[in-house]
């Protein structure tokens, strides 16, 4: 009897540590696949976030995987198609309203409905993620666009203020380009990628210019001034094969006086640069004016497909990546800016230089929101070929500008385009 | 019996080559061409629910100004290419077949620009052809130009620019075919020749070139296929720009594709390319090839 006991309370004892055993090893697994990579910056960083995270929650182990930018669509393309999707889908904010209506993204609406911080985030880094009055994900970083410009140059030729109009770029640029030779005013990049469309977009918008209007007098003035600013020889004409960071060498160099760059230069391009450097606002067409940025940054959802019994981790996982906290400890080390209020202020504690951007984040607009949502690709291929067109002398502003405005509008019903251009310019209007 | 059996032991060795053609050629094309027929977005390729359009892309792609001049830009860059490459790869053939002292570390010189990855050569091409680029500081400092040409800036430079970027990627490929077609002709049919009283011009036009044929249109074949589908050098240099004037095929194809999510277009481009390379390989198969 005594040894039928002894096996029973063994044969328990070996089932409690089984089970404890399988159940150490049941660990919740969570992908997430970033363009981000690991070897630098954002990467390198959010892998520290992840390790710190799984030291907070042992149960949870987060996978990382990396693909390259332009690999990233064509992968999600095919994950969606054979169901192996990753649990955290993360993507620029300008695809996830097109994704969202593909059925990429998991609604988190009830998630966000009992969690107290949502409306802390930027406006603009809501409608982003926002699809027919559902939320989709949540955009950890944000990032936008400003004017540098070479402080010990701008000394040397006795400017004394950074440019707040057009009118100043102008002249500044022709006191640079009268006193230095083979040096120009303003570079930017408009090569035939996003990139063009995207520095364009604070001249547009600060002029109250809409991408579905362009053949509108704000539209051409901003392509009148962009265009000026390459016949007078004040911009180089090379921008037209610039890349972003094409752009920022011209600056180290001394190329160029003043460039149009988003703030992750900081700690990249710009790290050991030898001369002082300031950071404005993107000059507005006049005083009064206000000046508007487009709003950059990635976001984090859901996967429509993750498995019901890891969306707990999951969204511990998000609310730990943008709690204020680490978000303003992920920025500071990425030089970018946070998507709440409430983490501005740790940034700006660490970082001074990332002020203007900080700022500006309050109020930049997300691209699908004025861009026509899910057919802001398309929009923007349109635009940025009109502005190469007008930049490289093959056209005037005014036709170029025309001819896309009408290839716009052709893109919807007609009834569906008066009505979606009017909603963007009441945002332009505010 | 024994024969059937036989047979049926050859396929089986066929059959690997079969089931890769199969997948890997046959089902993209036809999966293609399906796209082609489609309106397929993102979102509509995501759910499947995309809608059958009948030739309606190839409509919309026939009105597109963007595709005539693609079909132009097309036609120069293949010309241009082709001539130059074939010509400078031939004398260059020409050249090395003859003894000369540092014959072979010339030949390996020659072929240098197969060696340099596609993604420096396109980014040096960018830079030497830019407003600031070597190619205009050398002819301004020539005082040939006082304004720098705008070779991948304007409206119809940039074509010619990324043709002479071709052209010096191309002689590597045109060369190391003729030089070896021609030292398979034997040595014998030049001492006859000479004996015979030839001269060295005689000689080229009535033995080398005859005899070279056979290898001459496979080099002009091989050219064009490999002409016509030139991808990264473009999206390197231009992207096609500016404003979608050096476009090709291909980087149409992608563009549509990829960056603006129209995947039926893009399908019905690359479609479009594929029948023009198909037409060309038969066109250089029906050139008669006597030995």
């Amino acid at each position: 009897m005594k040894r039928n006991v002894g096996t029973l309370v063994f044969s328990l004892l070996m089932i409690l540590l089984i089970s404890m055993v399988s159940f150490a090893e049941a660990k919740i697994e969570l992908t997430v696949q970033t363009y981000w990579d690991p070897a630098m910056g954002s990467g390198m960083k959010l892998e520290q976030s992840f390790r710190d995270f799984m030291a907070l929650h042992p149960n949870i182990e987060v996978k990382h995987i990396f693909l390259p930018r332009d690999q990233l669509v064509q992968r999600v393309l095919s994950q969606v198609l054979t169901d192996t999707l990753p649990d955290i889908v993360f993507a620029d904010n300008p695809w996830v309203r097109q994704w969202a209506e593909a059925g990429v993204y998991k609604d988190i609406t009830p998630l966000i409905a009992q969690w107290e911080h949502y409306e802390d985030f930027f406006q603009g880094t809501r409608d982003a993620c926002t699809f027919q009055g559902r939320v989709y994900a949540l955009q950890l970083v944000t990032n936008n666009l400003a004017l540098y410009y070479n402080t010990d140059m701008f000394k040397e030729l006795g400017i004394a203020e950074p440019p707040k109009t057009w009118d100043d770029i102008k002249t500044i640029s022709a006191k640079i380009t009268a006193n230095l030779s083979g040096v120009y005013g303003l570079a930017f990049s408009a090569w035939d990628d996003e990139e063009c469309t995207w520095q364009f977009e604070p001249f547009l918008w600060s002029n109250k210019g809409s991408l579905l209007e362009l053949d509108q007098p704000e539209a051409v003035a901003a392509l009148q001034f962009w265009t000026d600013l390459v016949s007078e020889g004040y911009t180089a004409r090379d921008a037209l094969n610039w890349r972003q960071q094409d752009v920022t060498q011209q600056f180290i160099n001394r190329k160029t006086v003043m460039m149009i760059m988003g703030p992750w230069e900081i700690t990249s391009q710009l790290k050991d640069v030898d001369f002082e450097y300031g950071i404005v606002p993107v000059p507005v067409p006049k005083a009064g004016y206000n000046p508007v940025s487009p709003m950059g940054g990635e976001c984090f959802g859901m996967s429509s497909s993750i498995d019901p019994s890891k969306v707990e981790a999951a969204w511990q996982l998000i609310d730990y990546l943008v709690s204020p906290e680490h978000m303003a400890d992920f920025t500071a080390a990425a030089a970018t800016v946070p998507t709440r209020g409430s983490a501005l202020e740790f940034v700006l504690d660490r970082d001074p230089r990332l002020e203007v951007f900080a700022k500006q984040a309050e109020y930049a607009l997300a691209r699908t929101v004025v861009g026509g949502g899910e057919k802001y690709p398309e929009i923007s291929a349109i635009a940025r070929s009109a502005i190469q067109r007008a930049l490289s002398g093959m056209m005037d502003p005014q036709t170029a500008f025309k001819q896309a405005a009408d290839e716009i509008k052709e893109l919807w019903p007609i009834e569906e385009y008066e009505v979606l251009k009017n909603e963007v310019r009441e945002i332009h209007n505010r | 019996m024994g024969k059937l059996k036989y047979r049926l032991g050859c396929y089986l060795f066929l059959l690997p080559a079969i089931i890769y053609i199969c997948l890997l050629l046959i089902y993209p094309l036809i999966y293609n061409i399906e796209l082609s027929f489609r309106d397929v977005s993102l979102i509509s390729y995501m759910r499947g629910t995309s809608k059958y359009l009948g030739l309606g892309n190839y409509q919309k792609l026939f009105r597109d100004p963007i595709f005539h001049r693609i079909l132009c830009n097309t036609a120069i860059f293949m010309v241009l290419s082709i001539v130059f490459q074939f010509v400078l790869g031939l004398l260059l053939a020409l050249l090395f077949n003859r003894d000369f002292p540092l014959n072979n570390i010339f030949q390996g010189l020659i072929l240098l620009p197969w060696f340099v990855p596609i993604m420096v050569k396109g980014n040096i091409f960018r830079w030497f052809f830019s407003d600031m680029g070597t190619i205009n500081g050398f002819l301004s400092s020539l005082g040939i130009i006082s304004h720098p040409i705008p070779w991948i800036t304007s409206k119809s430079l940039p074509i010619i620019s990324l043709s002479i970027a071709n052209i010096w990627l191309g002689i590597p490929f045109n060369f190391i075919l003729l030089y070896t077609g021609l030292k398979a002709i034997p040595v014998e049919l030049y001492e006859c020749a000479q004996i015979d009283g030839a001269r060295q011009w005689h000689q080229t036009i009535y033995i080398t070139l005859p005899l070279l044929k056979p290898v001459i249109v496979t080099t002009l074949m091989l050219g064009s296929i490999f002409t016509i589908k030139v991808f990264d050098l473009v999206w390197i240099i231009t992207k096609g720009g500016p404003g979608n004037i050096s476009h090709l095929f291909s980087t149409y194809s992608y563009a549509l594709a990829m960056e603006q999510f129209k995947f039926g277009m893009g399908a019905a481009v690359a479609i479009v390319m594929v029948l023009i390379v198909t037409a060309i390989t038969i066109g250089f198969h029906c050139i008669k090839v006597d030995y």
